[in-house]
């Protein structure tokens, strides 16, 4: 293809009105190499579109949805803002309460951090509702992401 | 049956939703999530197949409608850690860059430039080859949309080549 050619059917290009063939003998004469001077410019699109063309879905990851699930827990402000809340809580719990300073590690066994057994108990109760509650938050998204990868199982088995 | 017709239409499509995702959401693991994300959802949809015309078109809507969802939710998130910030980049060291692979990334980001529905039928005409009957499909919107916005972003591309040419590209 003459440069004549080619620069009427790049003008039809720019104008969006070159068929598929049309853009085809354009992407061949790009990758030729007597390309006219004054279209030189214009070689590293045709290029780009040749090179983009080859690219492959070859995920390196084995479990990306899991990886990025898990991503996105870690990152949300919520689970920050409770993080920050558990060390604030222990923080106080070991610093502030009177009585702790003292303690003699070979009396440990013998003092009670509560009063009462009963204040004990509620106390206790509350802390592993608590913890449950996180645990069942978890399961239920690790068990979103069980669910995603049984399907994409389920597809690539079939193989 | 429907395993032989996932296997033979939509499969086969990975590359193609995962270049045109990529084009959309700008990053490599975003692109993948999505890709596996329409595999699940086409799966999951098989008894609505036959009442699909075009089951590759339907394929690459929902690709990019997932990877323009995607886009949004990470632009409203507080700043992320670049993706694969602690690994050593697979880039060329200086002296390994040549002048072509300048010019590429330079057009890659013009391309970045456009509007994404622009961007999208640069993508599916340029680079997949649709027929513009196709790209209208896959993007819902009128042929002569699909024209006059192609027409606009080769002409953007055009301007960005010879404006970056005479400043010594």
């Amino acid at each position: 293809m003459d440069s004549n050619q080619v620069r009427i059917l790049l003008e039809k290009y720019w104008q969006g009105e070159t068929s598929v063939v049309e853009e085809s003998r354009l992407k061949a004469y790009f990758r030729s190499d007597d390309v006219a001077e004054e279209l030189e410019q214009y070689r590293a699109l045709f290029q780009f579109f040749d090179a983009e063309a080859l690219i492959k879905f070859h995920p390196e990851s084995k479990t990306p949805i899991v990886k990025s699930t898990t991503i996105r827990i870690l990152s949300s402000a919520w689970v920050r803002g409770a993080a920050a809340a558990v060390v604030l809580a222990l923080g106080i719990y070991f610093y502030m309460i009177p009585g702790q300073e003292n303690i003699d590690m070979r009396d440990v066994t013998y003092i009670d951090t509560y009063e009462s057994p009963e204040l004990a108990y509620e106390e206790a109760k509350k802390a592993l509702f608590y913890l449950s509650g996180k645990m069942n938050k978890g399961v239920s998204t690790a068990a979103n992401s069980l669910d995603k990868m049984r399907t994409l199982d389920e597809i690539v088995n079939a193989n | 049956m429907s395993l032989q017709t996932f296997n033979s239409q939509v499969l086969p499509l990975r590359d193609k939703l995962y270049r045109f995702s990529l084009r959309i959401v700008g990053n490599t693991q975003d692109a993948e999530d999505v890709v596996q994300e329409v595999m699940v959802r086409v799966w999951k949809k098989k008894e609505d197949w036959k009442q699909w015309s075009n089951i590759e078109a339907m394929c690459m809507t929902i690709t990019r409608n997932l990877s323009i969802d995607k886009k949004r939710n990470k632009h409203n998130r507080v700043a992320d850690m670049p993706d694969h910030y602690d690994e050593p980049s697979g880039d060329a060291t200086p002296d390994e860059v040549t002048a072509s692979n300048d010019m590429m990334s330079q057009i890659r980001a013009m391309m970045d430039e456009l509007p994404e529905k622009q961007r999208s039928i640069i993508q599916l005409r340029d680079i997949e080859g649709y027929a513009y009957k196709e790209i209208a499909e896959i993007l819902e919107i009128p042929l002569n949309q699909v024209k006059i916005n192609l027409h606009r972003a080769r002409l953007f591309l055009k301007e960005k080549i010879v404006k970056a040419k005479s400043y010594g590209f």
